[in-house]
């Protein structure tokens, strides 16, 4: 029994991970919504944004926004993106207008895909993590080493980001009236 | 056996809705004065739009709709004919008739149950129409609407049919038999009288065994209606010279058939036979005897005006679906964006032939672009007309008088636009009829026309659409607005404001200065759903009013949405794009200004008039500078905002594809949007008036903090 539904589980890519290197760690993000994985290209900048949006990008005739994740986690010791670089895409579905949403995440290099199974998911430490609490699903263990499984509906919350850009804009024109 | 009728009934739905629209049209004209000739065009059209609703509800079975339009149908046919005068009673009740139909509608199509409310106003609406069905002595004079310009004295007030059907000679040897039409005849009709005659056959020397040489008169009770009757000797036409001479025929027509299909004597003798006839009339008819017939057969088959207008009127569109049309214009925009890359490709290789064959095809691609665009245009009209009920509705309501005037009804703007622009313009036109335009006394009192005059114009104006809603109401009430404002604390009481901006304050959300909220506005609702409607349009409004004069409400929207011809530029090795129709003109910085002179300032003489400017790459954020000697100016202008902006290079013209960024972006003010540019790249589309209202805006509060 715990056989077949494991294997269900696993054709509906419920377990799965893609794991990625954000900065100086892995963490892992659902695969199911992983819609493609391409190589880093040249953004095309949003004047006046938060640096949490790194550009946009044509992929196919469509304009997708890139969010450079290790400004967007807030992590404090960064890498420089190289040629291992990678803009992962993500598709949900944005429940405020009921259509589908596909945003980029430009992450420092693609790792691997692993299946996880519930028993070795554990729950998020409730202080000392190097990245925000709200954006840490569950821990997973893996190869006797625990990474952090991303919540996607928090790192990628429009509302918040949308907020966040606004106020980024105000304070680009300030500064440039004060100037 | 089971058909998949819901295509067809979607269908259904929103034929009938322009059909029902067409109809209230139709029923505002008829309140204005028209001359009668108009009048039963437009009665026709009513006539016509309700018959096709019955028929197609018919089809689905939706019997409570068949009911109702039979009725409406009735009542038309009573004011075509003349029995029934039309009254404003009789149209207000055709108005909620169709409504009452258009809920219909659209609860038969959803298969719901019709809810007692309607149902009983279906029921009133029937005993009104009954009511005046029945009315006994509207019989005895017509009133003033008649189908022709026939005067009244004209009619021959036969109460039955006649018709005079004369086969001609060779019609059993082409396989017709005229007494069978006839016998089906006699099923369809009550009372049906037949007189045979003849009057080809003079002697019997002559006869022809095969030959037909008999006519007929026939008389008979119908409600049928004269193309009805026609469609019965449809299949006989061509063999037989038909007369069909309904109820109340026009004298002169009866007056010729008489002395066209026979001799008179014997025919006067036949009608009278038939107890329709005035004796006044046949003997009118014996006596003139000078008549001068001419037989032409094709006169005779003419006999029914409605049949003609129906051909008329039939309108050449075509009904195609909106997704379709969404769906080519985005492989459009995709085919520019490919057009564009293919060009710069053929550029790269030199090939001269190859350069000139692309420029034909980037000529057509253009063309192709322009003319699926311009698909999606279509006509204000159509909504501006929905507002002539709305204002006659709410006006009644009221007590006051509203005349509606609209100009530039053939303006066309993007399919979007209209049915997003329509929702504001009611709200602004509920507020100008409820704050704007006083009662008659006050108005009399005033000098003023009783009737207020409310104008609805759209016209097209640098590159934007401008919707103007005018009236000569008292206008805006500048203290009340400042006070209720400071109550409401959205300006501090010390502040002084210009009238423009006093006037935008009625933007304000849940801003209101009537003191009770009526069903028609007062909840501070309405005015900030204008706003937010035309900002997600990227359009603009503006307030214009004159105390005891009247007030404007300028909206102004952009031409289109998804691709417009912009002009390109880069700053810092980014491309963006801005209107095309918001650039003034372009210079050389250097040209114009010394390097020292903009040093801590933003603005130039330019022609010795003042224009501010914003240098770019400093409002980005970018540290690094570039020589002033490469910097270039392009001045913009937006409304009556003129500004420059300091740009790295200039790229010029380019067709723009706009593509959505997302909500990831919504709000943000200065940018527009993106485009895919030939080489693949990602150039932004900036908002100019956002940027330069921002940049106003920020200067301000710093000036206010100091």
């Amino acid at each position: 029994m715990d056989m077949i539904e494991s294997h269900t589980a696993h054709a509906n890519n419920n377990n799965r991970y893609l794991f990625v290197c954000i900065g100086h760690d892995n963490f892992g993000i659902p695969i199911g919504s992983v819609k493609e994985v391409i190589e880093y290209t040249d953004t095309t900048m949003i004047p006046m944004c938060s640096t949490v949006i790194k550009g946009v990008i044509n992929v196919r005739g469509s304009v997708i926004p890139v969010l450079d994740i290790q400004n967007r986690l807030s992590l404090k010791k960064t890498l420089d993106y190289d040629r291992y670089s990678c803009i992962v895409l993500y598709e949900f579905i944005d429940e405020v207008i009921g259509e589908t949403v596909t945003v980029g995440m430009l992450v420092n290099s693609v790792v691997s895909i692993e299946y996880i199974i519930d028993d070795h998911l554990e729950s998020s430490p409730s202080f000392g993590s190097n990245i925000p609490r709200q954006y840490v699903w569950k821990m997973a263990k893996l190869h006797n080493r625990l990474t952090t499984l991303l919540d996607m509906s928090k790192v990628l919350d429009i509302n918040e980001i949308n907020a966040l850009l606004k106020t980024s804009q105000d304070i680009f024109f300030t500064d440039y009236c004060k100037l | 056996m089971s058909i998949d009728l819901s295509a067809a009934v979607s269908t259904f739905v929103s034929e009938s809705k322009e059909l029902l629209q067409d109809m209230e049209d139709g029923l505002l004209e008829l309140e204005t004065s028209l001359i009668d000739e108009q009048k039963s065009e437009v009665i026709n059209s009513i006539f016509r739009a309700i018959h096709t609703i019955k028929g197609s509800a018919g089809i689905f079975g939706f019997t409570r709709i068949v009911d109702l339009t039979h009725l409406v149908e009735t009542t038309l046919d009573e004011i075509r004919l003349g029995t029934i005068t039309l009254d404003n009673r009789l149209i207000s009740a055709l108005l909620s008739s169709r409504d009452v139909i258009e809920t219909l509608v659209v609860l038969s199509a959803q298969e719901s149950e019709v809810d007692s409310h309607t149902k009983n106003k279906a029921k009133d609406l029937a005993a009104i129409f009954n009511d005046y069905l029945d009315d006994p002595h509207s019989h005895a004079m017509p009133s003033e609407i008649q189908p022709t310009t026939q005067a009244p004295h004209n009619r021959a007030n036969n109460t039955l049919w006649h018709i005079f059907f004369i086969p001609n000679e060779n019609v059993y040897r082409n396989g017709l038999d005229p007494f069978a039409f006839i016998n089906f005849l006699s099923k369809e009709v009550i009372d049906l009288h037949v007189n045979t005659y003849t009057k080809t056959l003079n002697t019997t020397d002559m006869f022809d065994p095969e030959s037909n040489y008999l006519s007929f008169h026939l008389c008979f009770a119908s409600n049928k209606s004269e193309s009805e009757i026609a469609d019965i000797f449809d299949f006989i036409k061509t063999e037989a010279i038909i007369k069909i001479l309904a109820p109340k025929a026009h004298f002169p027509d009866l007056k010729a058939a008489c002395y066209e299909f026979g001799d008179v004597a014997d025919i006067l003798n036949m009608l009278r036979n038939t107890n329709s006839i005035d004796d006044t009339v046949l003997k009118a008819i014996a006596d003139n005897k000078d008549y001068i017939q001419d037989p032409e057969p094709t006169q005779s088959t003419a006999g029914s005006p409605s049949i003609t207008h129906t051909k008329l009127h039939q309108s050449k569109t075509l009904r195609v679906e909106a997704l379709k049309l969404d769906r080519l214009i985005d492989q459009v925009g995709e085919m520019v964006i490919t057009g564009a890359r293919t060009n710069l490709l053929a550029h790269e290789t030199g090939n001269e032939t190859l350069i000139e064959a692309m420029a034909l095809l980037e000529r057509l691609v253009e063309n192709i672009r322009d003319s699926s665009l311009k698909l999606r245009m279509v006509q204000i009209g159509e909504t501006f007309n929905k507002f002539k009920r709305v204002v006659r509705d709410i006006s009644q309501e009221l007590g006051k008088e509203v005349e509606l005037t609209i100009e530039g009804a053939d303006t066309e703007l993007d399919k979007t636009f209209v049915e997003k622009v329509s929702d504001p313009l009611m709200h602004i036109i509920r507020n100008a009829i409820d704050h704007g335009i006083e009662p008659p006394h006050v108005r009399l009192a005033n000098n003023k026309s009783v009737p207020g005059h409310l104008k609805l114009k759209a016209y097209h104006d640098s590159g934007s659409i401008v919707i103007e809603i005018s009236d000569d109401g008292c206008g805006l009430d500048k203290a009340k607005i400042l006070k209720r404002a400071t109550e409401k604390g959205l300006i501090s009481a010390e502040q002084s404001l210009p009238d423009k901006e006093i006037n935008l304050l009625i933007f304000a959300p849940g801003f209101t200065t009537a003191e009770n909220i009526t069903n028609i506005s007062g909840r501070g609702v309405g005015m900030d759903v204008v706003k937010r409607n035309i900002e997600s349009l990227r359009g603009s409004v503006e307030v214009e009013s004159e105390p005891g004069v009247g007030s404007t409400i300028l909206i102004r929207l952009p031409l289109t949405l998804s691709i417009i011809d912009g002009f390109m530029f880069s700053v810092h090795n980014d491309n963006y794009v801005i209107p095309l129709d918001t650039v003034v003109e372009c210079l050389e910085l250097h040209e114009v200004v010394a390097e020292q002179d903009i040093q801590d300032k933003s603005y130039i003489n330019l022609r010795t008039e003042v224009l501010p400017f914003i240098r770019l790459r400093a409002l980005f954020g970018i540290e690094e500078r570039i020589a002033h000697t490469r910097e270039s100016l392009v001045i913009v202008q937006f409304g009556t905002l003129r500004a420059g902006l300091v740009v790295d290079s200039l790229k010029g013209e380019f067709q723009t594809v706009v593509k959505p960024l997302g909500r990831l972006f919504e709000g943000l003010k200065c940018i527009s949007g993106a485009t895919i540019l030939g080489s693949g790249d990602v150039a932004i589309i900036l908002d100019v008036s956002a940027l330069i209202k921002s940049a106003i805006a920020v200067y301000e509060t710093l000036e206010f903090k100091q």
